[in-house]
């Protein structure tokens, strides 16, 4: 039934299939070091001009006027107010709703809820945008008559409505990860439902809990549309959340938009900044991955 | 035993050792099986027994970690010698599974499968290779009407008997059984089991079984595993009723198991 | 003894403490229902806003200064374009990945740093990914500002969901499957061919579907690589430049004119009908195949 012949055709076939796999496996690593490549060369070339020093802590950001100052501190505080509010936000909704799937909501509830909850997050992010621009910003000016039209809080309560089902899965995976025994245990001792679940469930989904914040927040920082529509462009060392700002992410869409030379100091301000934000959110990715896996080796 | 009995062995094995990683799991058994005939092993669970069977079609290259030593001879074929290539090997000697596995797609497919994956392109002779195994595997009868329904909505006793079929369609000469009815009822065992005694003059049949019942009901050899090693191997009357072996006694006799 | 006889005569606290649970669990209905009101608000307001601009015409016409006048014809007709060359690369590039993690590397070393890699791929926020097209695709490969830069780097970024999808449902295909078919003499290729990858296939394709839904919703990394122009044709071949409907709304509303919102408007009505249908589509798929297991 099977000739040698043949036996030889397969196995050189399975060979090829196999080498072709493995090409393909590695081109994520050839991805990974393509970021990490095209960001360093441009950030090196920029630092070659402008000093670590002046760019970490300098108070103005003026790379595209003629007095050009590169102090990227403005861009962080524009990200760190957004993503802040964001937090606000996505925490406690987000803590709430995995609360309710995985301690109250029955499966069937749950199996219909879940799905609807999820589609937040595939909701384009220039929709957002849109939606904070023109809907959340006149609403807020209402009830603040000194709101700018650009301001960091109406993106930042959009963006948290973004994350608002990340954090909300994450979370429910820890809180399911509790075993039932510790459950149990609490029940034993005659804790109702919501006591249970505050002084056990909660508390021993900390770590998965955590995660699931750290893995929000670096969503939040790399945030781009929202920001870029709604937020303003103007760089402003401010924790105000009424003023316009600038982000580091919309400050590279803002230069990416313009005609600014490519092969110029101006337009290499985005791989440096790009850099930052690369590293910050790699930070916070590592940071909840490890976590995340702390709590799966303590229960799996 | 002179060298022309071991030729007409289906496998003899010398010295085997295997485990998995740090674990050893058989100690260095030694076995002759006999062909056109049924070899029971028996012994209680975690004894090797299915590690041995696994090792016969190599089907333990799977498992991470795993290693083998000594000499398994298939007729004068070294398994695991160099030039062997493992899916012709696995071909000559099939195996059937504890819980039914037919793949999700149609009864007729199921046992073409095994045809098609090696080169067989003619649908007539296909379609007669699929009748000829269903019959051998007495389940013809039951399914020639709806050939095109998915394997799946059989029973679990008609499944194990479609994997029996599909092995046989490839035309093995030994069918490696790893406790074939351990997931079934007494009626479909007991079908499953008059299946194997009527097999046993075209094929070597060896059986993995927890159930001594069963090997005193269909076999004619048995070797008994105990802790990794092979204790005794025999015919079947010797080992149950004129064992010298303590262990061997106590097990048949229920003390442990 | 206080003890005791408040638990004999008081219920109360038993019933405070279904009363918190009762909060407890509104709180929860309540947190998820806001998103979906939310959503319902957007969706909404857009819809009147955009109405009367979503006509026949609204489809077929090229951008324009007026704004009665312009249309998403280039945008949606630049989509198609990028995201069919998109999910053509990231789509075998993704399964073979996953493939090669799941079915062919036995767990060492190498292809636990690939795991990592991935999960951290997956974390890169997208605007990177666009620094990394602009890098790699317009400049290094001189592709200058096309269909296939914009393909390429909307396929880097969903390659590690495609692969982490992949790798989901690859593991769920039974063990004794690819032991049957082993066991018949199968080659690993054959069986993954004939065995692993059919019973993994409505699984895998639910999760390309939520991927390719990501890459059409994606604006930033195509800003980046120089999509943000007018484009008063259509793309003829991959090495045209090209814009796309998330960009094209970026654009109406980023303009202060009020006859652009409308613009935008409508825009976000089309946009968004088409994210949610992909996702519902997924949903389904996903719902149908958990009930046949």
């Amino acid at each position: 039934m099977l000739a040698k012949d043949a036996v030889y055709a397969r196995r050189v076939g399975e060979y090829a299939i196999e080498v072709l796999i493995k090409l393909a496996a590695f081109s994520s690593i050839v991805i990974t070091i393509g970021i990490i490549a095209v960001l360093m060369t441009e950030t090196i070339r920029f630092f070659q001009e402008v000093s670590v020093w002046e760019f970490l802590t300098g108070r103005e950001w003026t790379p595209l006027f003629s007095n050009k100052k590169f102090g990227v501190l403005p861009l962080f505080a524009g990200t760190a107010i957004t993503s802040g509010i964001a937090m606000i936000v996505a925490l406690p909704l987000g803590l709430m709703s995995a609360i309710y799937l995985s301690e109250y909501a029955r499966e069937r509830v749950r199996s219909i809820l879940k799905p609807i909850l999820e589609i937040l997050a595939a909701v384009p992010t220039v929709v957002y945008g849109y939606f904070a621009l023109q809907l959340v910003t006149p609403l807020l000016q209402r009830l603040i008559p000194s709101l700018s039209g650009f301001n960091a809080l109406s993106p930042g309560i959009v963006m948290g409505i973004m994350i608002l089902p990340i954090i909300s899965s994450l979370s429910e995976d820890a809180l399911r990860a509790v075993p039932h025994s510790l459950r149990e245990g609490s029940y034993a001792l005659g804790a109702s439902r919501w006591q249970m679940v505050f002084s056990v469930a909660v508390p021993a989904a900390f770590s998965g809990i955590t995660s699931a914040f750290l893995l929000g927040v670096s969503r939040a920082i790399g945030e781009t549309m929202i920001v870029a529509i709604a937020a303003g462009l103007q760089p402003r060392l401010t924790l105000n959340p009424l003023v316009p700002i600038e982000t580091v992410t919309s400050y590279i869409v803002q230069v990416s938009m313009g005609d600014t030379p490519t092969d110029s100091l101006e337009y290499r301000t985005i791989f440096a900044v790009g850099m930052t934000l690369f590293l910050g959110a790699f930070m916070f990715n590592v940071l909840g991955a490890w976590l995340q896996n702390r709590f799966r080796e303590i229960y799996e | 035993m002179n060298d022309t009995h071991t030729m007409n062995m289906v496998f003899s094995i010398r010295g085997l050792q295997a485990g998995y990683g740090q674990k050893s799991v058989l100690h260095d058994v030694s076995i002759d099986i006999p062909p056109r005939s049924i070899t029971a092993i028996i012994g209680p669970s975690g004894c090797g027994k299915s590690t041995f069977l696994r090792c016969l079609n190599r089907m333990n290259d799977l498992t991470p970690d795993f290693y083998v030593r000594g000499k398994v001879m298939h007729r004068d074929e070294d398994v695991y010698g160099q030039s062997v290539d493992v899916t012709h090997l696995r071909r000559r000697i099939g195996m059937v599974f504890q819980k039914p596995n037919p793949f999700p797609k149609s009864i007729f497919d199921n046992v073409a499968y095994g045809l098609r994956i090696h080169g067989m392109r003619d649908q007539k002779k296909i379609t007669e290779k699929v009748h000829d195994s269903l019959v051998k595997a007495a389940l013809w009868d039951e399914v020639k009407d709806h050939l095109a329904m998915p394997a799946l909505r059989l029973s679990g006793g008609q499944q194990q008997r479609l994997c029996i079929a599909r092995t046989i369609a490839v035309a093995p000469e030994v069918i490696l059984f790893d406790e074939p009815c351990s997931a079934l009822d007494p009626v479909s065992t007991r079908n499953i089991e008059n299946l194997i005694v009527h097999l046993k003059k075209d094929y070597a049949l060896i059986v993995v079984t927890h159930n001594l019942q069963q090997a005193h009901r269909i076999a004619d050899y048995v070797g008994f595993f105990h802790m990794g090693r092979l204790v005794e191997f025999g015919a079947m009357k010797q080992v149950f009723e004129e064992s010298t072996h303590q262990l061997t006694r106590d097990y048949v006799q229920g003390v442990f198991g | 003894m206080n003890d005791i006889y408040r638990h004999q005569n008081e219920p109360w606290w038993v019933r405070r403490a279904s009363g918190i649970d009762q909060v407890v669990r509104y709180a929860g209905v309540l947190s998820i229902l806001f998103g979906v009101v939310v959503l319902v608000v957007l969706f909404g307001q857009a819809l009147i806003e955009g109405f009367p601009r979503l006509q026949l015409e609204f489809f077929t016409s090229f951008p324009s200064r007026i704004a009665s006048q312009a249309g998403i014809l280039s945008a949606w007709v630049g989509t198609i374009w990028v995201i069919v060359l998109c999910a053509l690369m990231a789509v075998p590039l993704g399964v073979m990945t996953a493939l090669y993690l799941e079915e062919y590397s036995s767990r060492h070393l190498l292809s636990r740093i690939l795991e990592i890699n991935i999960a951290n791929l997956a974390g890169v926020p997208s605007i990177i990914y666009g620094l990394l097209g602009l890098g790699l695709f317009v400049r290094l490969l001189a592709l200058g500002r096309s269909v296939l830069a914009g393909a390429g780097t909307l396929a880097l970024l969903i390659l590690p969901i495609v692969i982490l999808a992949t790798r989901e449902a690859l593991r769920a295909v039974p063990h004794s499957l690819r032991e049957g078919s082993y066991a018949l003499g199968a080659s690993r290729w054959q069986t993954i061919w004939h065995q692993v990858l059919p019973a993994a296939f409505p699984s895998i394709l639910t999760g390309i579907i939520l991927a390719v839904s990501r890459a059409v919703g994606e604006t930033a990394p195509l800003i980046m690589i120089g999509a943000l122009t007018y484009i008063a044709f259509l793309p003829q071949s991959v090495r045209d430049p090209f814009t796309v409907l998330p960009i094209q709304v970026f654009n109406w509303v980023s303009r202060p004119q009020q006859a652009f919102t409308a613009n935008a408007a409508a825009g976000v009505v089309v946009l968004l009908g088409i994210t949610l249908t992909i996702n519902a589509v997924a949903i389904w798929l996903r719902h149908r195949y958990q009930q046949k297991i």
